[in-house]
């Protein structure tokens, strides 16, 4: 080999490492899932003869990945600084855990006038907008869809690094956290943002946004939902489609209030004053 | 006669043919093209601009890392800003795609879209991440070769592009593609939902992900529990078939079906586009050859040279 295929198949057998490693989840950062119990998977008959196999299987490489960092421990720093520097990131979990309940994410504006001297008033209305899904589940998604897709990933991003980051308050302190974890704001602003411009008059001001994280039940394979179930979560739906539900305004919810609408069950998962 | 190589020798020679024996560049530009629509069609997919672009639009709250956004949004600058950067990547991509300037554009189009995970991870699906990481390894080819504006200004300067040229960086990308699919693979075992058989019926009746709003009966039940095998023995077996070049193609067509499956009936954005895209680079580089000497016949252009290059199974 010429000296410059030498250097080149450096560079190549550290990169492949340095991808290998990347790919390795570190369980310190990100926690494996744990395995459950022996359990009954359902009614597939393929299904309930596969999953037994695949438990006792993964019993035994769960350990891989801490093994693995274990010894490969020396490198990781290095190879950590080159994937982060080229921003390659090597690890594709995609889909490894999707959501196995529908969701919806809502947003509720409290408006209020603004008084003499710029001062305001208390809330008079709000408005609820239902910003993810962005598309009407109802409808075959085709063209529009494929931006849409992009508003939904952000809004799920931002929900599941909230969710976490709420996960850890609590576990380290048992309380909500107070001010909460911001990871939901950017949501929250901007809708609120482009709301205002589109709908609001110039003496009328959002004074509190509520962001509302919903979700109804996904049958597991075996079941179906019923008629009418399916039918009064349209109908819901159908209402938040035509654009933001106004209502006159009652009090400011807190963390953790609830509401149910059809089969959608909604939990008051972040609030911030405007 | 002459003296029995070692093994070490043999070994190195092996690992010479295998990352640097030189090929056709067409394979090259093929990527090029492909890479260069998709990352158009990628980088469309974030409009409205001031949505996914803007500091203050759905990206994290400006404060972390060096202070850039922070400072971007002090200014008063986040519109210009995120007009800029939506602009100057559409732009390279679709320089890419047309030849123009190849070199320079490809890493300025890795770098801007290596990029997009700092300044906005939120709407990033993995296929923006699988798109950096392809154009890493296209970075190091020269991939101006015909058609491109670049092949077009150098015949009337009397010059020509490379005839052959190494295929490491197509091996790197083979490579890439492998343990995209490993990792995938093992990472989803390690989740009961998979082992189970239940993923691709929770996936494909996700309010935000199917395509059509219809529910499966229980009773076809059974295919997506196939379906949710058949995709976790399929990527983890992915990288173990390219060893042969009938697995491999078993690999690769299966592949083609099952991303052209998700993407009939969920809506995942570029992610489907993209992988598929990097299947290119698991094309044999003679067949692409022959496919691009008659597009160059069809198009007057003189033929290039025949390299004979055949790379084996990754």
């Amino acid at each position: 080999m010429r000296r410059n295929e030498r250097l080149l198949s450096a560079f190549l057998a550290w990169h492949i490492v340095a991808m290998f490693v990347g790919a390795i989840p570190d369980p310190s950062v990100d926690p494996l899932p744990p395995i459950p119990l022996p359990r009954d998977v359902h009614d597939d008959v393929l299904a309930s003869r596969v999953a037994p196999v695949l438990d006792s299987a993964v019993e035994g490489f769960v350990h891989v990945p801490v093994v693995l960092n274990r010894l490969l421990r020396p490198v990781r720093p290095a190879v950590d600084f080159y994937l982060g520097m080229l921003n390659l990131q090597q690890r594709w979990s995609m889909f490894a855990s999707p959501p196995q309940a529908d969701q919806y994410l809502r947003l509720r504006y409290f408006v209020a006038p603004v008084l003499a001297g710029d001062r305001l008033s208390r809330p008079t209305w709000t408005a609820s907008e239902l910003v993810m899904p962005a598309h009407d589940e109802t409808q075959v998604r085709l063209w529009h869809s494929y931006l849409d897709s992009s508003r939904d990933k952000a809004i799920g991003s931002a929900l599941d690094e909230y969710h976490r980051a709420m996960s850890s308050m609590m576990d380290r302190g048992g309380r909500v956290p107070d001010p909460l974890p911001l990871d939901l704001a950017p949501v929250g602003r901007y809708f609120a943002r482009e709301f205002a411009r589109r709908q609001l008059g110039p003496n009328e001001r959002i004074v509190w946004v509520e962001t509302w994280y919903g979700e109804a039940l996904n049958p597991p394979p075996g079941h179906a939902l019923a008629a009418e179930t399916l039918s009064a979560r349209e109908k819901v739906l159908e209402k938040y489609y035509e654009g933001p539900v106004r209502a006159p305004a009652v009090t400011v919810g807190r963390y953790g209030a609830r509401e149910h609408e059809a089969d959608i069950n909604w939990l008051l998962d972040y609030v911030e004053p405007r | 006669m002459t003296p029995p190589a070692s093994s070490s020798s043999r070994l190195s020679e092996q690992w010479r043919r295998l990352w640097f024996e030189p090929g056709s560049p067409d394979l090259f530009v093929a990527l090029r093209i492909t890479l260069g629509l998709l990352g158009i069609a990628t980088v469309l997919s974030f409009m409205p601009v001031l949505m996914y672009w803007a500091v203050d639009g759905l990206a994290p709250i400006p404060g972390q890392g060096v202070g850039i956004r922070t400072r971007v949004l002090e200014l008063g600058l986040s519109n210009v800003i995120a007009w800029l950067y939506f602009g100057t990547l559409l732009t390279l991509f679709a320089c890419m795609t047309v030849g123009v300037a190849t070199g320079w554009v490809t890493v300025f189009a890795f770098l801007g879209t290596s990029a997009i995970t700092r300044w906005n991870h939120l709407p990033l699906s993995a296929a923006v991440h699988v798109l950096a990481c392809v154009l890493f390894c296209l970075c190091w080819a020269d991939c101006s070769g015909w058609p491109s504006v670049d092949a077009w200004r150098a015949r009337r300067r009397g010059t020509h592009g490379p005839s052959s040229q190494p295929m490491w960086p197509i091996r790197l990308i083979r490579v890439q593609v492998c343990i995209i699919y490993l990792n995938a693979g093992l990472s989803k075992f390690l989740y009961p939902i998979w082992r189970d058989g239940a993923t691709v019926h929770y996936a494909v009746s996700h309010n935000v992900f199917h395509r059509f709003p219809v529910h499966i009966a229980p009773s076809l039940d059974w295919i997506e529990t196939m379906a949710t095998y058949g995709t976790l023995a399929w990527e983890i077996g992915f990288p173990f078939m390219m060893f042969n070049r009938v697995t491999r193609r078993i690999a690769l067509i299966t592949g083609v079906l099952m991303h052209l499956g998700m993407g009939t009936t969920m809506e995942v954005g570029p992610f489907s586009p993209v992988m598929l895209g990097a299947y290119v680079a698991f094309l044999e580089p003679a067949t692409v050859s022959r496919w691009f000497a008659r597009l160059r016949t069809a198009a007057g252009e003189t033929p290039l040279p025949a390299t004979g290059s055949r790379i084996p199974a990754a």
